[in-house]
């Protein structure tokens, strides 16, 4: 089955993926950092439990799981494919993972909550995102009483998630912005809207792959459709600022555009050793090219599911063995290189 | 030297924090630096900037900060020093009892310091939200009932239905009276 990130014709250009991530508590449990070992190994493998039958609403199948028989390899390739995060990956506690084997749906029980549901989607999608969520969120609360208060919201473990424990995420290319040093002024008004703008694989000084991620930071005092709403305004302005720069390069400096195109596409194909930041901005300028009819290619290739599948940990998993650096720079391009299809 | 939160890149910022009214120094690498100040490291909680402001309410208020970091919650047992260091509740119970403690702080963090998105459809065992409220309401809890009345007086606004609002107002109004006579 495919993943839900290789399911390239549903990216559009500026939009790579959207995601929302939600937070709860059970009402009558103390939160995951004052529960013992032992009631968490119990109540996992009741909120376990408490999803079968949830393959209906997600129409994928989910797949349960402790992090027990993870490597510490597979943990970090989680968190390079963005199913855990780095909180989570740091804790040593026992939890539990549910996965749809598509990995648009993912749920980590008692990690820094007892509850933490995601769902990804391609493209700019994220009402069908949050949709999806809510849905999932109602299936889980019809089992399960939730830690719920009219002043505060969902109580969640950390005050930074009360209110609605909402997340939400839209993954932009912005090459332009970020060529031009544009994303940093940019950056500091979002906050203003309650936002906040990251490197998907860096940070804003220094971020191979171009790819960015706007979210928001503020959960208590706005609704889920205000998040929503927020993130899709403020993702057509910086879509609008890429746009207005692009426009003027492909008019003034388009020869010297195709150059660095053409020659990403030579690195990629004919390089013995890729850098992980050689290999994501030779990926950045390809997927440029494509959606500004500036390279063809035989087939439909999927810059951002390569540009996470070549991260370091990802890769070893992708080979199933330990590799040093000098090996994970030669196993990039063959994995690339398998991938790549030819120019017409 | 290297970065103290990080351990991987030079350290080249000095911070400087002041918490329960103790100065404290960190030296930090650019990065976790500007990750400190927009408060962002990934889902990372506000972390130490977040303890600064939470505590503020031990430096600002005139008891003594020994007597505050003693209040302790009930339900876990997470003391109120606990929770301004580590940024985080214990449990349910921690929100009502550091919850007016960090109220106007909370503000500062968020949006504002009432929720107005879902509500759980669910509660108890299958029985809806809204009839949940409905027992709330039947109790003797005049505290919890105001500020019930209160969240549906702001959703009425909200939804620009000014006759339900009056209703509210009145209720509200007829509530606070009983309250203050007692």
């Amino acid at each position: 089955m495919k993943k839900w990130y290789e399911k390239v014709s549903e990216q559009s250009d500026i939009y790579v993926a959207s995601r929302v991530r939600l937070v709860r508590n059970l009402k009558d449990y103390v939160f995951p950092c004052k529960l013992s070992d032992v009631a968490k190994i119990g109540l996992t493998a009741t909120l376990q439990k408490g999803c079968e039958g949830l393959d209906e609403v997600t129409a994928c199948e989910l797949h349960g799981s402790t992090f027990e028989g993870f490597s510490q390899m597979q943990k970090i390739a989680l968190k390079e494919r963005r199913i855990i995060n780095k909180s989570i990956l740091q804790k040593e506690h026992p939890m539990g993972l549910l996965v749809a084997e598509d990995e648009s749906v993912s749920m980590v029980f008692n990690g820094d909550d007892h509850i933490r549901m995601q769902v990804s989607m391609p493209g700019l999608r994220i009402e069908d995102a949050w949709r999806m969520a809510n849905q999932i969120d109602d299936f889980l609360n019809q089992k399960f009483e939730y830690a719920f208060d009219e002043r505060f919201g969902y109580m969640t473990t950390f005050p930074t998630n009360a209110g609605t424990g909402m997340r939400g995420y839209l993954l932009l290319h912005l090459p332009f912005l970020a060529a031009n040093d544009g994303i940093k002024g940019l950056a500091r008004e979002m906050s203003r809207y309650g936002l906040v703008v990251q490197g998907a694989f860096g940070d804003l000084d220094d971020n191979p792959g171009d790819v960015f991620v706007l979210s928001n930071q503020k959960t208590l005092g706005l609704s889920e459709k205000d998040i929503v709403e927020v993130l899709v305004r403020i993702a057509a302005h910086l879509e609008r600022q890429e746009l207005k720069i692009r426009t003027q390069a492909l008019k003034k400096q388009s020869i010297q555009l195709q150059d660095r195109i053409y020659k990403s596409y030579g690195i990629l194909k004919y390089a013995r050793t890729l850098e992980t930041a050689e290999a994501l901005n030779c990926l950045s300028s390809i997927r440029c090219g494509i959606y500004n009819g500036l390279i063809e290619m035989a087939e439909p290739l999927n810059c951002y599911g390569l540009m996470m599948e070549v991260q370091d940990a990802n890769l070893q998993v992708l080979f199933d063995k330990p590799m040093d650096q000098e090996r994970l720079t030669q196993a990039r391009c063959e994995y690339i290189q398998k991938r790549l299809p030819e120019l017409v | 030297m290297l970065c103290e939160k990080c351990q991987k890149r030079e350290a080249n910022i000095m911070v400087t924090e002041i918490m329960n009214g103790r100065k404290r120094e960190m030296r930090l690498c650019s990065q976790c630096a500007a990750e400190l100040r927009t408060g962002m490291g990934e889902e990372f909680p506000l972390s130490r900037l977040l303890s600064g402001i939470l505590g503020s309410y031990l430096q600002s208020d005139e008891q003594e900060p020994a007597e505050a970091e003693k209040i302790t919650c009930p339900g876990c047992g997470m003391t109120y020093g606990e929770f301004v260091r580590d940024s985080q509740f214990g449990c349910a119970d921690c929100y009502n009892t550091f919850g007016l403690l960090i109220e106007e702080n909370l503000k500062r963090i968020q949006i504002s310091s009432r929720h107005t998105g879902k509500k759980p459809k669910y509660q108890q065992n299958g029985v809806s939200f809204e009839e949940t409220v409905e027992h709330v309401r039947k109790e003797e809890n005049r505290a919890e009932q105001l500020h019930l009345l209160q969240a549906r007086l702001q959703e009425a606004l909200k939804e620009e239905d000014y006759e339900q609002a009056a209703l509210l107002r009145d209720e509200i109004h007829a509530l606070k009276a009983e309250l203050e006579q007692k």
